[in-house]
C-alpha cells in the first residue's frame, strides 16, 4: 500500500517517536470496494466486509462511494501509490447515530478516504467498533461540521498487530460541536493525527487513550486551531504504556489573533508500567491574542503506590488490584467524555477488551 | 492454653536504613482489644503497615506470628486471606472504583483464597446495606468511586463498612479516631464492640484517650522510641491523658 522510499526518516518532525517504515512492510493494495445498501444491517449501520461497504437502508440518500485522488488536505498521502482511493461521503441532513464496523478478513489492508458533512443544526454520531486483527488502514477524514451542529466520533481499536494511520481535519462553523474519543488497544505501528479548525463559540473536545504493551507503538497529534473569538476547546489524553512500547503526544493549542474570549485546555496523564516503557510528550501552545485562557498539563508516572496498597490490603490479589486500578484510569478518561457525549459511550466490551474485566 | 492471635517477638523495622521499631515484643490473645498509645513519631503506625505487610518497611529481626503461623514471608494480599485487616488513617481516594463494586471483588477475593463459597449477589447486597446502615454509610457512598469526596469522618466510616464486612481474625485501627467528630466516633466504635467476640481480637492504635472511652481495651500499652515500654488496663490512658508523655519520650 505505501511506497517505502517516500516515508520520511523517524527523525524528521512528527514521525521521530518510532519506525514509520513498519508501513512500507504493508504490503498490497487495498481492495476494490463498492457500496451494497443490505436491509439485513440496522438503518443507519455501514459495514465494511471485505470488497464490500454495506449499509442500512436509512442510509441510502445519505452515503456515497467513488474513487478519486488523495484529497489535497490530506497530509501524507504522497505515501501511497499513485491511485484513486476509495472515498466514502457522508451527508448529514438529519439527526442520526452511524455505527460504523469491520468484518474484513485478517491481514486485509485498506485506503480509505472519508468525506463527512453535517448540516447546519444537526446532531450526527459515529460509533466505530474494533477492526479485524492485523487489519492495516490509511484513513483520512474531511469533517465540516455546519453553524450550530454537533458531530461526536466515538471510536475503538483493539487490534495489537495492526498498522494504521489515521488524519483527520475537522471544520467547526459557527456554535458548531465535535466530540472525539478514542480508544486504542496497540498498534505496531500507530500515527494519528486531528487538525481541528474553530470558528467563533465552536466547541471541540479530544479524548484519547490507549493501552500499550509488548513493542507497540502510538503516536498522536493533535492540533487545534481557534480562528475566531469565543471557542472553546480541552483535550485530555491518557496512555498506559508497558513493556518496550513508545507512546507519544503531540498536542498543540493555536490561538489566532482576533480569536477573544477563547479558552482552551490540554492534559496528558500517563502511566509508565515499567522500565523499558517510554512516552514523549509535546506540549505547545501559539497565543497570538491576550484575551483568553489556555492551560496544558503532562503527568507521567506509575500506578499509586497507596492505591495498589489498600486494594491488597483488603485481600485483593496484586495482579487484578492492578487491572483495577487501570481500568479506572480509562474509565476516568469516558466518564469525562461521556459528560460531553451526553450520554454516548463505547460498548462495556470494548474496555474490557483493553484492561479485562477489571471485576 | 490457647495460641495468641497475634505475638509479635523482639521485632525490629526500618524504614529507608532507620530504625523505627526497636525490639518490640506483644501478645495478644483470642478476643483481646489492645491499646497502643504513644507521641508523634514513636512508630505506631509502622507498627500497622509492618503488620499489613506493606512494601519499605524492612523488617531486620524478630518474627510476626498471627495464630502462631509466621507472616513475615506473606505478600500483603496473603495476609489479608489470612486475616489481617489495617484501618487506615488516611484512606486513600480512588477514582474509578464503586465502593460497593470494590467491597465485593474484596469479599470475593478473600472466599476465594480461603476456599469458601462465593456469596450470592443478593446476599451481599443484603449484606452491606444492613452493615452500612449499622454504621450510617449511605447508599449514595456505596455507589460512588472509593473514597472519592467523601469526609474525613465518612472515610473512617467506610474502613468501619469494610470491616464489618471481611469480618478479619486480627483488626488494626490505625488512628480510628483522628478526623471524626463525636458522633461519628459513637458510630465506628459502636460498629466495633459489636465485632467484638472470643475469636477476634483488636489493635487499636491511638493519641488520645477519647477513643477508649468508648471501645474499652483490655490492655493499654504505651509505645515510645520504638517498643512498648509500659503496660497497664483501661486506667493508664487516663494516666496518659492527665500527665501527657513526655516521661517516656527518649532524648
Amino acid at each position: 500500500m505505501f511506497v517505502a522510499e517516500k516515508i520520511p526518516h523517524k527523525r524528521i518532525e512528527g514521525w521521530r517517536y518510532g519506525n514509520p517504515q513498519a508501513l512500507a512492510q504493508v504490503g498490497a493494495s487495498s481492495h476494490p470496494l463498492s457500496l451494497l445498501v443490505d436491509d439485513a444491517l440496522k438503518t443507519h449501520e455501514i459495514i465494511f466486509e471485505n470488497t464490500l461497504v454495506r449499509i442500512g437502508s436509512a442510509l441510502i440518500n445519505s452515503v456515497s462511494l467513488e474513487f478519486s485522488p488523495v484529497m489535497s488536505t490530506a497530509k501524507y498521502g504522497h505515501l501511497l501509490q499513485e491511485q484513486d482511493i476509495a472515498t466514502l461521503s457522508i451527508v448529514c441532513s438529519e439527526d442520526m447515530s452511524l455505527v460504523w464496523g469491520w468484518r474484513t478478513d485478517p491481514c486485509t489492508n485498506l485506503s480509505l478516504q472519508c468525506h463527512i458533512i453535517v448540516k447546519p443544526g444537526i446532531a450526527a454520531s459515529i460509533s466505530t467498533g474494533a477492526p479485524s486483527d492485523q487489519l492495516s488502514i490509511w484513513m483520512h477524514r474531511e469533517c465540516h461540521v455546519g453553524a450550530g451542529a454537533t458531530l461526536s466520533w466515538i471510536e475503538a481499536s483493539t487490534t495489537p498487530f495492526s498498522n494504521r494511520l489515521g488524519t483527520a481535519n475537522i471544520t467547526l462553523e459557527r456554535a458548531a460541536k465535535f466530540v472525539d474519543l478514542d480508544l486504542s488497544v496497540g498498534g505496531k505501528f500507530v500515527h494519528d493525527e486531528r487538525h481541528v479548525y474553530m470558528n467563533e463559540d465552536s466547541r471541540a473536545h479530544l479524548f484519547a487513550g490507549h493501552l500499550l504493551e509488548d513493542n507497540h507503538h502510538r503516536d498522536l497529534h493533535f492540533c487545534v486551531r481557534h480562528l475566531a473569538a469565543s471557542a472553546l476547546s480541552s483535550q485530555d489524553v491518557r496512555a498506559v504504556v508497558g513493556d518496550q512500547s513508545v507512546s507519544g503526544f503531540d498536542g498543540l493549542i493555536h490561538v489566532a489573533e482576533g480569536a477573544r474570549a477563547t479558552q482552551a485546555f490540554q492534559q496528558a496523564k500517563i502511566l509508565l508500567l515499567n522500565d523499558g516503557a517510554t512516552h514523549h510528550g509535546k506540549p505547545e501552545l501559539e497565543i497570538f491574542h491576550d484575551d483568553v485562557i489556555c492551560s496544558h498539563g503532562v503527568a507521567i508516572g506509575n500506578i499509586d503506590d497507596e492505591a495498589l496498597f489498600y486494594l491488597t490490603s483488603r485481600g485483593i490479589p496484586e495482579k487484578r488490584a492492578r487491572d483495577m486500578l487501570l481500568r479506572a484510569f480509562i474509565y476516568g478518561l469516558v466518564e469525562a467524555a461521556a459528560v460531553e457525549l451526553g450520554g454516548l459511550t463505547p460498548d462495556d466490551a470494548v474496555v474490557d477488551r483493553m484492561l479485562g474485566d477489571g471485576g | 492454653m490457647s495460641v495468641p492471635c497475634l505475638r509479635i517477638q523482639n521485632l525490629v523495622v526500618q524504614i529507608a536504613g532507620k530504625t523505627i521499631i526497636d525490639g518490640l515484643n506483644l501478645d495478644m490473645m483470642p478476643g483481646e482489644v489492645h491499646a497502643i498509645m504513644g507521641p508523634n513519631g514513636a512508630g505506631k503506625s509502622t507498627l500497622a503497615y509492618t503488620l499489613a505487610g506493606r512494601s519499605g518497611y524492612e523488617v531486620l529481626d524478630g518474627d510476626i506470628l498471627l495464630d502462631g503461623t509466621s507472616i513475615l514471608d506473606m505478600d500483603v494480599t496473603e495476609r489479608a486471606v489470612a486475616g489481617v485487616f489495617l484501618a487506615m488513617q488516611y484512606p486513600v481516594e480512588i477514582p474509578g472504583v464503586a465502593n460497593m463494586s470494590f467491597l465485593k471483588t474484596a469479599l470475593e477475593s478473600l472466599d476465594k483464597a480461603r476456599g469458601q463459597d462465593k456469596l450470592p449477589t443478593v446476599e451481599f447486597m443484603r449484606k452491606v446495606k444492613a452493615k452500612a446502615r449499622d454504621l450510617s454509610v449511605s447508599e449514595d457512598m456505596l455507589r460512588r468511586p472509593l473514597n472519592v469526596g467523601f469526609s474525613g469522618g465518612e472515610k473512617k466510616r467506610n474502613e468501619a463498612l469494610q470491616l464489618a464486612m471481611l469480618a478479619p481474625k486480627l483488626a488494626v485501627l490505625d488512628e480510628t479516631d483522628s478526623g471524626l467528630d463525636i458522633d461519628a466516633l459513637k458510630i465506628v466504635a459502636e460498629g466495633v464492640n459489636k465485632m467484638r467476640d472470643a475469636t477476634r481480637s483488636f489493635l487499636v492504635i491511638t493519641h488520645y484517650q477519647r477513643l477508649l472511652d468508648y471501645i474499652k481495651p483490655d490492655y493499654v500499652h504505651v509505645f515510645a522510641a520504638g517498643r512498648i515500654v509500659k503496660t497497664g488496663g483501661p486506667e493508664l490512658a487516663l494516666e496518659l491523658e492527665r500527665d501527657g508523655y513526655a516521661s517516656f519520650e527518649v532524648a
